[in-house]
C-alpha cells in the first residue's frame, strides 16, 4: 500500500480524499494556491505545500510545479480528484512517468473516453445507442451551421475536453450560432485548456442517469446502480438521488449492462462513470463518460456501504475489488444537495466574501462533504461548490423528509448559498412525487419564486425585529470622527429614553 | 422605544418595551418577544414562542434580514429619524440609477460597448468572469455610455464602479 498520496485539488474533494487517506493509515499532501493558505484541506493535511498564485492555471492546473512537489515531498502516489487536471492525459503520463502511480485510469481510457468525441466513436462500435451529433470539433462557422442544419435545432455545444457543464450552451436557430461559439470556446479554454467544442442533438424531456462503475486489473468490471441527476441548473447537477425514481429494474439492469459493457471496452481501471439521456419513453444514449471519481459519489456510497475513495487507492495499488457484481444489493434511498456559493433566486448569480458563521446539521442519516469553514474567504477564482449534503434513508420518504429536516438546520452567513434553493426544490410535489426531469427547474422557477414569496410575508414580522435589533445594536458602532452627525443621533435618542 | 420598519414601502410602527419583552405593532397587536444575539450576524428570536434563526447583514441604508433562510431587506428608523423626518430633514439620496457596479468580483471579460453608444435597458454592456463562469452585466436603464471605468482583463472587486449611463 501506498505510504503518501498527494492530493492534486482543492476544495471539498480534497478534504473528502484526506479523510480516506487517514483513515488508511496513509500520509496526506495537499497543494494549495495563494489565497488558499488556511483552506481545510491545508488544514488537516500532513503536509501542504503552496503551488501559486490565485488564477488556477498558475496554481491547481500548474502541472510542472506540481510534478515538483510530488518529487519534493516524495509522494508514490497522486489523486487528481475531479476537476482540474483529473482529466488530463498528459498530466497523468507526467506522473507516471516519475514512477508515481496515478490514482485513476490508464492514459489511454482518459484519452479516448475524456475525448468526448472519440469516445463516441468507441460506444457506437460496441453498438450502444449516442445522440445524434458532430464526431469531430467543430472550427469555423460555416462548419458548424452546416452540421447544425443537418442535427436539427435546439442543438447543444458542448466542450470537447470535459464535462460539468462548462462551455455548454443551447441554441434555438443559427442567428445565435456565432456569439455562442465565440463564448463556448472562452469557457472551454479556461476551464480545461482545451477550447474544442461539438455540437449534440438537444433531447427533449430528458433524463440525466448515470451508472457509477468500478474495475480492477484482474478484469473485474462492476456497476454499482444509477445516480439520478436530472436537477440541474446552468447545465450543472444541483440534486442528485439514487436509486432513480424513474427507471424500472429492466432499464436499471440495461443500462448497467450497457456501462459494464463500454468500460470494458476501453480497458479501464478504477472509479468511472457512464453518463446516459433517457428520454421519456425511456430510450437511452450514452452521453459521455467521466474517468474520475464524480462530485456525486457519496449516494453511491451511502447506499452501498463502500468508500470508493479507498477503492480508488486499493485498485491504483494494484488490489482486488473487495466486492463482485452480486455484492452489490443497495439499501434504502440517498439524497446529495450541492451546495454552491450563488443566489438561487438571483439568476445563480455566484457570491463571494468570508463565511462569518456556519452551523452544519449533524444527526441520523446525515452527511456532510464540506471544503469551508468559519472565517474561510470564498473567492471568484474557483468553482462556487462548498460542500454537499447527502441523507440516507430506508425509503425515498425518510430520505427526502430528513434532507428537508437537514437543510433547515443549515445555516452559512456571509456569503449566498443554494440552500434555500435547495430547500424549496426539494418540497416542491413534482420532486416530492419523483416526477422530474432536466427541463423541470426551468418549468417550475416561477413557482419556486412564488414559494419563497408566501415564505417571506410568513416571516415578516421576525425579519422587521431582526432588523430593530441590529439597528439598536449597530447604532453606537458607526460612530467615527468623520461621521459626527450619527453620534448626534445617538445621544439624543439617549436623551429622549432617559426623559421617558 | 419606538421603532418605523419599511418592507417594500409597507411601513410599520413598532413599540419595544424592552423589559416585559414585549412589543406593540400600529399601537395594538401585544407580541412576546425573546431576541437573543448567537453570533456576529446572527441572533434566536422567540417570537410568541415561536423560533427563529436570524442573520441580520448592514446594508448602506437597511438591513438585510434572513429569517430561516428567508431574506427580507428593511429599512429603519428610530425616534430621531422619525423626528427629522417630520422637520423635512432627509439624508440626501442621489439618483445612481445610471452607475453600473460590479455586483460579484471577478475579471472583466469582454466589453460590448463603447463610450458615445447608445443602450436600451437590459441589453448586455459586459462579461465579468468569476468562479468559471461568464457573467453577463446587462444594462439597467436606456442612455447613453457617458464613462466606462474599466477595461477587459481588469480586476473588479464587488462595488466597483464599472460604467456610467445617462438617460
Amino acid at each position: 500500500m501506498f505510504q503518501k498520496i498527494l492530493i492534486a485539488n482543492r476544495g471539498e474533494i480534497a478534504v473528502r480524499i484526506i479523510r480516506t487517506c487517514r483513515e488508511m493509515g496513509i500520509q496526506t499532501v495537499a497543494i494549495y494556491s495563494e489565497p488558499d493558505r488556511t483552506s481545510p484541506h491545508v488544514l488537516i493535511a500532513d503536509e501542504a505545500y503552496l503551488v501559486g498564485s490565485a488564477p488556477s492555471s498558475e496554481s491547481y492546473l500548474n502541472v510542472p510545479k506540481i510534478l515538483e512537489i510530488i518529487q519534493k515531498c516524495k509522494a508514490d502516489a497522486v489523486h487528481p480528484g475531479y476537476g482540474f487536471l483529473s482529466e488530463n492525459c498528459d498530466f497523468a503520463e507526467a506522473v507516471q512517468k516519475t514512477g508515481v502511480v496515478w490514482i485513476g485510469p490508464s492514459m489511454e481510457s482518459i484519452a479516448t473516453m475524456g475525448d468526448k468525441m472519440a469516445a463516441r466513436k468507441l460506444v457506437l462500435k460496441i453498438g450502444a445507442p449516442v445522440v445524434p451529433g458532430t464526431t469531430k470539433p467543430i472550427i469555423s462557422i460555416k462548419d458548424a451551421s452546416k452540421s447544425a442544419n443537418k442535427i436539427g435545432y435546439p442543438i447543444l455545444i458542448k466542450a470537447a475536453g470535459g464535462g460539468g457543464g462548462k462551455g455548454m450552451r443551447i441554441l434555438h436557430s443559427e442567428n445565435e450560432l456565432e456569439d455562442a461559439m465565440v463564448r463556448a470556446k472562452a469557457e472551454a479554454e479556461k476551464a480545461f485548456a482545451d477550447d474544442r467544442i461539438y455540437l449534440e442533438k438537444y433531447l427533449e424531456e430528458p433524463h440525466h442517469i448515470e451508472i457509477q462503475v468500478f474495475a480492477d486489473s484482474y478484469g473485474n468490471v462492476v456497476s454499482l446502480g444509477e445516480r439520478e441527476c436530472s436537477i440541474q441548473r446552468r447545465y450543472q447537477k444541483i440534486i442528485e438521488e439514487t436509486p432513480s425514481p424513474f427507471i424500472d429494474d429492466k432499464l436499471r439492469k440495461e443500462l448497467s449492462d450497457t456501462a459494464v459493457n463500454i468500460t470494458k471496452s476501453c480497458h479501464y481501471l478504477g472509479a468511472g462513470t457512464i453518463e446516459f439521456l433517457v428520454d421519456k419513453h425511456k430510450n437511452f444514449y450514452f452521453l459521455e463518460m467521466n474517468t474520475r471519481l464524480q462530485v456525486e459519489h457519496p449516494i453511491t456510497e451511502m447506499v452501498n456501504g463502500l468508500d470508493l475513495v479507498k477503492e480508488q487507492i486499493c485498485v491504483a495499488a494494484g488490489e482486488k475489488l473487495s466486492f463482485t457484481q452480486k455484492d452489490i444489493q443497495p439499501v434504502g434511498h440517498a439524497i446529495e444537495c450541492r451546495i454552491y456559493a450563488e443566489d438561487g433566486f438571483n439568476n445563480f448569480a455566484p457570491s463571494t466574501g468570508v463565511i462569518t458563521e456556519m452551523s452544519i446539521p449533524h444527526g441520523l442519516g446525515v452527511r456532510m462533504d464540506e471544503g469551508i469553514r468559519t472565517g474561510q474567504e470564498i473567492t471568484p477564482y474557483y468553482d462556487p461548490l462548498l460542500g454537499k449534503l447527502i441523507t440516507w434513508g430506508i425509503d425515498r420518504q425518510t430520505a427526502l423528509r430528513r434532507m428537508i429536516r437537514a437543510l433547515g438546520e443549515f445555516h452559512i452567513t456571509g456569503i449566498k448559498s443554494s440552500i434555500l434553493f435547495c430547500l424549496m426544490v426539494i418540497q416542491h410535489k413534482y420532486f416530492k412525487e419523483g416526477n422530474y426531469s432536466t427541463h423541470t427547474l426551468d418549468l417550475i422557477k416561477n413557482e419556486l419564486q412564488r414559494d419563497v414569496n408566501i415564505h417571506f410575508e410568513k416571516r415578516d414580522l421576525a425579519a422587521r425585529i431582526g432588523a430593530v435589533q441590529s439597528h439598536h445594536q449597530l447604532k453606537p458602532k458607526i460612530i467615527s470622527p468623520e461621521n459626527q452627525q450619527q453620534k448626534t443621533n445617538w445621544a439624543l435618542t439617549g436623551r429622549i429614553d432617559e426623559l421617558r | 422605544m419606538k421603532f418605523t420598519t419599511i418592507i417594500d414601502n409597507i411601513s410599520v410602527e413598532m413599540n419595544f418595551f424592552p423589559s416585559l419583552k414585549t412589543l406593540s405593532i400600529n399601537s395594538k397587536n401585544e407580541h412576546n418577544i425573546d431576541c437573543v444575539q448567537l453570533g456576529i450576524n446572527s441572533y434566536s428570536l422567540l417570537l410568541n414562542g415561536k423560533s427563529h434563526y436570524l442573520t441580520v447583514n448592514k446594508l448602506m441604508d437597511g438591513y438585510e434580514v434572513i429569517v430561516d433562510h428567508y431574506t427580507q431587506i428593511i429599512k429603519v428608523q428610530d425616534e430621531i429619524d422619525i423626528l427629522l423626518e417630520k422637520f423635512g430633514i432627509q439624508n440626501e439620496t442621489d439618483s445612481h440609477t445610471g452607475e453600473v457596479h460590479a455586483l460579484i468580483p471577478g475579471l472583466v471579460g469582454r466589453l460590448f460597448v463603447k463610450q458615445g453608444d447608445i443602450v436600451e435597458v437590459g441589453q448586455k454592456l459586459l462579461i465579468i468572469e468569476a468562479m468559471k463562469m461568464e457573467n453577463e452585466i446587462d444594462s439597467p436603464i436606456a442612455g447613453l455610455i457617458e464613462n466606462i471605468h474599466l477595461k477587459s482583463g481588469d480586476k473588479v472587486e464587488k462595488g466597483d464602479l464599472i460604467m456610467e449611463i445617462k438617460n
